[in-house]
């Protein structure tokens, strides 16, 4: 799998080092678990590897798009390592922070378990937005989806949140 | 959700809140918005518990951020580098470079910056579950300071560094005054939780005290306990207070307490 392709020049793939990070992060709202995510991350990477990106173009929002594309097109429909059982993913004990401060009335490990209940496309918004600081313009890039669309699913996983937050 | 207060409005006000929050609503609807949360606590509740929600989120993934990255991945991109540089390192894997999540943040840009700066503070007063005073959002978010709450009172008679525990748990302390070249007195301070400390401006014009810039400053973001914080005021408030004050000096100790008990005449010029 791993494929080494010289044309990608060494400083182009620092930048590419430099946003594995954000790469994760979203790559973890898209398939809810840390394991899947961890893989979805290498094959965006080996993408990028083989393939590249434009020249001029930001790596980090067009790494996530190529991210969301592998997760959609080819990892997702194949992913099974983890059914619908494990609904709390995301509070998955590798992601066990051992930080029970409370937020609000919300502990982190409650977070998790609430961020798990939410769907797929409503934790790629929120990520992105809240969390990787994209305008809402960017977001709709990335997700290939209108800005209406992004406005509505983000307004609806901060609520969601907020709701069970207050179960 | 329990509460109906806590939800004073559909979902589609959900979407402009949350609009509001990210700096994108076009910005004279969001000087509209700014006077209707003013006018409206409950809104201004819903508008914080929202962004409660992303401050969540992000010290979710920051979580995750302290989970080393796959070696597989790092192997990927550090043999392609060898690669290109004609040298084996395969087995002196360079420590990733980690950049802390918040360098990723962005503050909403579109709002007001009397708003939403202001705001960061406000998130902290709301979980330290202050539902009022200098905690109201409505308090913050009018750009005039009512005249009934605990900032106006400290902006009418706090002395300067004479710290005060505001009835919501913040510390709250003038840290200068000066007339500002227009000839209104205007006053900056601080606020400060454990959450963090703003610094802000405010001019009084008239009777009341109107906000003029404010700034937020995380306490994660400095080093040491928020107190040590304060003396770090940022360059946006630097230059709100140099723009206004010109080559005037601040009032001395004396001077102020002085313009206090005269109730903030204003000197003949």
């Amino acid at each position: 799998m791993n494929k080494r392709v010289d044309r990608i020049p060494g400083a182009r793939r620092r930048e590419l080092m430099d946003v594995l990070p954000n790469i994760r992060r979203f790559a973890l709202s898209l398939t809810g678990n840390l394991a899947d995510a961890d893989d979805l991350l290498q094959s965006t990477v080996e993408r990028l590897l083989e393939r590249g990106w434009p020249e001029g173009a930001a790596v980090l929002p067009y790494s996530l798009k190529v991210c969301r594309n592998l997760w959609i097109d080819e990892i997702r429909s194949r992913t099974v390592r983890r059914p619908a059982q494990d609904e709390s993913a995301l509070a998955d004990e590798r992601l066990a922070v051992g930080d029970e401060q409370a937020i609000g009335e919300l502990s982190l490990r409650e977070a998790q378990a609430v961020l798990a209940k939410l769907p797929e496309e409503q934790r790629a918004v929120l990520e992105l937005v809240a969390v990787e600081g994209c305008s809402y313009k960017e977001a709709a890039g990335i997700l290939e989806i209108p800005i209406g669309t992004v406005m509505s699913r983000l307004a609806r996983a901060r609520s969601a949140l907020l709701e069970h937050m207050h179960d | 959700m329990k509460d109906i207060k806590d939800k004073p409005d559909d979902s589609v006000d959900d979407v402009r809140l949350c609009a509001y929050l990210d700096g994108e609503l076009p910005p004279a609807e969001a000087d509209r918005l700014t006077d209707r949360l003013a006018a409206d606590p409950a809104l201004a509740r819903r508008l914080e518990a929202l962004r409660g929600t992303d401050e969540t989120m992000r010290r979710l993934y920051a979580a995750v951020d302290e989970l080393p990255l796959p070696q597989r991945v790092l192997d990927l991109l550090q043999d392609d580098a060898a690669g290109a540089a004609g040298a084996e390192v395969k087995s002196n894997v360079v420590a990733f470079p980690r950049r802390g999540i918040r360098s990723f943040l962005q503050m909403p840009v579109a709002i007001a910056a009397s708003v939403a700066l202001v705001a960061g503070f406000l998130v902290s007063g709301l979980m330290s579950r202050d539902a009022g005073r200098v905690g109201d959002p409505a308090t913050l978010y009018a750009r005039t300071i009512p005249g009934d709450s605990e900032l106006h009172r400290l902006l009418e008679s706090g002395l300067s560094s004479e710290a005060q525990t505001l009835d919501g748990g913040a510390d709250a302390r003038v840290v200068l005054t000066f007339q500002a070249e227009d000839g209104d007195w205007c006053r900056q301070f601080e606020l400060a939780a454990a959450a963090g400390s703003t610094q802000a401006l405010a001019c009084r014009r008239g009777d009341n005290w109107q906000m003029e810039t404010a700034s937020f400053t995380d306490a994660r973001d400095t080093a040491g306990p928020y107190q040590q914080a304060s003396s770090a005021t940022t360059p946006a408030l630097d230059a709100a207070v140099e723009a206004l004050i010109g080559d005037r000096e601040p009032l001395a100790a004396e001077a102020e307490s002085h313009l206090i008990s005269t109730g903030w005449e204003k000197p003949e010029e």
